[in-house]
């Protein structure tokens, strides 16, 4: 088990490094020049020269990526004298805007994406796949076809209409909202629950319809296995026919999907979190794009592949847990 | 919105700065009991803060809101309006004595000025700032001591040369002197610009200063956490005996960085809780002119401010057959500019340019040397002219525009305007981070670009010579989108930049700029206006046109 555990490990470092090495390859290639744009209008060839230099764009790209790879393991310093600035392991860089560790952006910035993240899908699981049960126990039911058109319209409304709907109802017209704020839970518990509210709604609108299929289709399908039916004949009560036998397969995929989805959301919802002005990693990524300033756009996108290559990490360390198949095949 | 650099015109030609506006100066003090000092004000930007270090300050938005913080030797007027232009003193007690023919600039500091912490702000402290910004590893702000100050273009910076740059001259702690290599006739004005603002060399932090730029003026940093939000805390020390232009009437400001321009509209058009003691930072978007226009009390919560932003069509005269003036003429004719400007929102975005230079420029007066019939464009006289210029078979062209929104639609109404005379044109979108780097390139630009552009401050002098000075057109980072070079109007500059009278030089400006308008190297279509939501509770609110119309922040207050 602990070998299979560290080979996974070393799996989920190669694909980083892999995504590292071709999100830095495509900013080299960009057509945004940050030396050019910090210099701005009358600037002289002589000072972008300088400029180049001193945010180290004169190395070669290759020299660049290995001093990038190196600080995340050892740190670096950046400029030289009095004017030096440390950049403490693991150290994604600075950025070209506010001169700031990458790192300590993101960091400052996780508490907001993952409250989003967690609250919305706690929110999503419960309604999702209670939805998704009851749908596939009262099969072509009112309540079931309700359900299923309820779903599809969750998945098919944009994040971003949702957003500014429910603030439109629930701030502007009822009051019972303040407008979202980056509240930390451990200042404020009441107000951190108020303004996460609506963002919770919003993405669990989105992810609970599809949560909802999927559990009604698997749940369908366990009820017409064999081990079902054998466990009815047993006489066991419906009840524990439906929990442990039926209920329990049927979320095997619910748990693989969600892995990857919650961890796609600890990297930033970039929509959500834009549209509810809360400062989260999406939102700093938003921000890093629009100003081209690639340490940072660099920085957010290794550091949500991290979060989704963990992800998965754990899903297939908690399938290897509940089924010993998977290790010998693994 | 950027403002400022190449940028400037960016903010607006990405479409960043929507703009909406009804006319006229401000109206936020009508009624409703005086504003008082003391509370808390709101601002809601939708923009992050590029930086707040006096260096690095070069874009309009930051402007704004360092002027809370730093003073300057001169700066505008508090004023609506074109009165808000004129250079008026700051720390400094005249706007610049001039002599050896407008070479050498001194200036005394008023006596009592201090920082936060109550030490003299001395001469000395005026010359470090603007040795900071020779260094490389501060590379944003204004080029023109660079460019100006003898010695400036050998100079690296005060980290790399602790000597400092011997043509700033700091006779006593109150004086300071300034040795240009050319005469420079509007200098009292150029020392408006952040850079000129004190920075005292034991608390110079380098690249870390931009998050904690040391105070001179009413507020000091308490908080600032880059993105999110700037918290500003009266500064004890600043004595507003000292100070003409700003009020510091909040006892607090805190401005929120980086909002869903959506979600701000919504919020002031509500204007409950502590949004009406907030304003918006940018104008209302396009999609909100309706809603706001539409509800009275709304409609009383809107200030709308002139701009000097001049947005235009660059034409580059370097590409066959856009080297023919009647090529050109028949563009200027085909424009439709009411369409464009109906895709920023209609007549609250400002009005209809019709020539280059706005009307709150100093020596700017009416031209229109290519009308139309509700400016709608005249297809039929652009078609007389393509075939003058024997392409009546028609024409294909590229444009390039920023890929926003705002951006698109620009290039949507130019491809339909020019289609009607015959002209193809083909939309090359590119993104913005990447669009003024793109079209700056002489080599990738294409034949027509979305453009635009706001002075540094308002007078020509920062606007025609960056602009249709043909000697700097650079293979990068070059700002004569147009490629214009005629020797005629190269020596005109050159004769205008050595004006001694501000005056005289305004005046031959508005001649200049009607003789290159002649020679249309760029179509103007619109003359910004910003229509910015405030919160009721909000007084002294007026749009700057030096901030591009946004709100003078240093006049807002608090009614009790």
């Amino acid at each position: 088990m602990i070998l299979y555990a560290l080979r996974r490990l070393a799996v989920a470092v190669v694909i980083l490094l892999v995504i590292c090495g071709a999100t830095f390859a495509i900013f080299y290639l960009m057509p945004a020049d940050p030396a050019q744009g910090a210099c701005g209008k009358a600037c002289s060839p002589e000072r972008i020269a300088q400029i180049r230099t001193t945010l180290g764009l004169n190395h070669p790209v290759l020299i660049q990526f290995r001093d990038y790879l190196a600080g995340i393991v050892a740190g670096r310093s950046y400029g030289t004298g009095a004017q030096a600035v440390t950049c403490p392991i693991p150290c994604l860089g600075f950025s070209f805007q506010t001169n700031e560790p990458v790192w300590g952006l993101l960091t400052e910035r996780l508490p907001v994406s993952v409250s989003i993240a967690v609250g919305a899908a706690a929110l999503w699981l419960a309604v999702g796949v209670t939805a998704g049960v009851v749908s596939a126990l009262r099969r072509g039911s009112v309540w079931d076809r309700a359900a299923m058109v309820a779903a599809l319209g969750g998945v098919s409304l944009p994040v971003y209409f949702t957003a500014l709907v429910l603030q439109y109802l629930l701030v502007v017209k009822a009051g019972v909202l303040p407008y979202p704020q980056a509240v930390a839970l451990t200042d404020d518990p009441v107000g951190w629950a108020e303004s996460m509210l609506m963002p919770w709604i919003t993405l669990a609108m989105l992810y609970a319809g599809i949560y909802a299929r999927i559990t009604r289709g698997e749940m369908l399908e366990s009820l017409g296995q064999n081990f079902v039916r054998t466990a009815r004949a047993k006489g066991l009560p419906e009840r524990t026919v439906l929990r442990r036998h039926a209920l329990r397969p049927a979320l095997m995929p619910i748990v693989t999907i969600f892995g990857m989805d919650l961890g796609a959301l600890l990297g930033g919802a970039l929509i959500t979190e834009s549209a509810f002005g809360l400062p989260g990693v999406g939102k700093l990524a938003a921000d890093a794009i629009n100003s081209a300033d690639q340490p940072v756009i660099l920085g957010v996108t290794l550091f949500a592949a991290g979060f989704v290559v963990l992800a998965n990490v754990a899903v297939d360390l908690v399938y290897a847990a509940l089924d010993p198949r998977v290790r010998a095949v693994g | 919105m950027k403002a400022r650099r190449s940028g400037l015109v960016a903010l607006a030609a990405l479409g960043l700065i929507a703009v909406a506006g009804c006319g006229g100066a401000g109206h936020g003090d009508e009624g409703q009991g005086r504003v008082a000092k003391g509370g808390t004000l709101y601002v809601l930007s939708t923009l992050d803060l590029e930086h707040l270090d006096p260096a690095r300050n070069y874009v309009t938005s930051s402007e704004d809101v360092s002027r809370l913080v730093y003073r300057t030797l001169t700066t505008y007027a508090a004023a609506p309006g074109k009165a808000g232009g004129e250079i008026v003193p700051d720390l400094a007690t005249d706007t610049g004595r001039p002599s050896d023919g407008a070479r050498t600039w001194t200036f005394t500091l008023k006596p009592g000025v201090k920082y936060e912490d109550g030490r003299p702000i001395t001469s000395q402290d005026i010359k470090y700032g603007v040795e900071r910004t020779f260094a490389a590893e501060l590379p944003e702000g204004p080029p023109y001591a660079r460019m100006w100050l003898a010695g400036g273009s050998t100079y690296q910076g005060p980290y790399k040369d602790k000597q400092g740059l011997a043509s700033i001259g700091t006779p006593d702690t109150r004086t300071i002197v300034f040795r240009l290599d050319r005469p420079v006739a509007d200098f009292g004005s150029a020392v408006s610009l952040p850079m000129f603002a004190p920075v005292p060399a034991d608390k110079d932090t380098g690249v870390r200063y931009d998050s904690r730029p040391f105070s001179s003026g009413p507020y000091e940093i308490a908080d600032f956490q880059p993105h999110k939000q700037l918290t500003l805390v009266r500064n004890t020390y600043w004595n507003p005996a000292t100070d003409t232009v700003r009020k510091g009437l909040p006892g607090k400001v805190v401005i929120d960085l980086n909002l869903d321009p959506a979600v701000v509209d919504q919020r002031l058009i509500a204007g409950t809780g502590k949004d009406a003691d907030a304003v918006a930072f940018e104008p209302i978007g396009p999609a909100s002119v309706g809603p706001v226009m539409a509800d009275p009390a709304v409609r009383k919560r809107l200030v709308t401010g002139d701009s000097i932003n001049t947005r235009y069509l660059s034409i580059n005269t370097a590409h066959k057959p856009l080297d023919d003036v009647r090529v050109r003429e028949a563009i200027a004719y085909a424009l439709d500019k009411d369409a464009l400007r109906t895709t920023r929102g209609g007549p609250i975005a400002g009005d209809i340019a019709t020539t280059l230079l706005p009307p709150a420029l100093p020596g700017a007066g009416p031209d229109d040397p290519f009308p139309s019939p509700g400016d709608k464009g005249d297809p039929a006289k652009a078609k007389a002219l393509l075939a003058e210029a024997g392409h009546s078979s028609g024409l294909t062209l590229t444009l390039d525009t920023p890929a926003t929104t705002a951006g698109q639609a620009q290039g949507e109404a130019v491809q339909a305007s020019l289609s009607r005379a015959g002209i193809t044109v083909k939309i090359n979108t590119i993104s913005t981070s990447a669009f003024y780097s793109t079209v700056g390139n002489t080599s990738q630009e294409h034949d027509l670009v979305i453009d635009g552009w706001t002075p540094d401050w308002p007078t020509a002098s920062t606007y025609l010579p960056l602009v249709f000075d043909g000697r700097q057109i650079t293979a990068e980072g070059n700002n004569d989108h147009a490629q214009y070079d005629s020797a005629k109007v190269n020596a005109r500059l050159d004769a205008i930049a050595a004006m001694k009278d501000p005056a005289a030089a305004a005046a031959a400006y508005g001649e200049l700029a009607k003789q290159i308008m002649r020679d249309v190297p760029v179509v103007p279509f619109l003359w910004d206006k910003a229509a910015i939501l405030v919160g009721s509770h909000v007084g002294g609110a007026y749009g700057h046109i030096a901030y591009v119309g946004r709100l003078d922040l240093v006049s807002l207050g608090l009614r009790p």
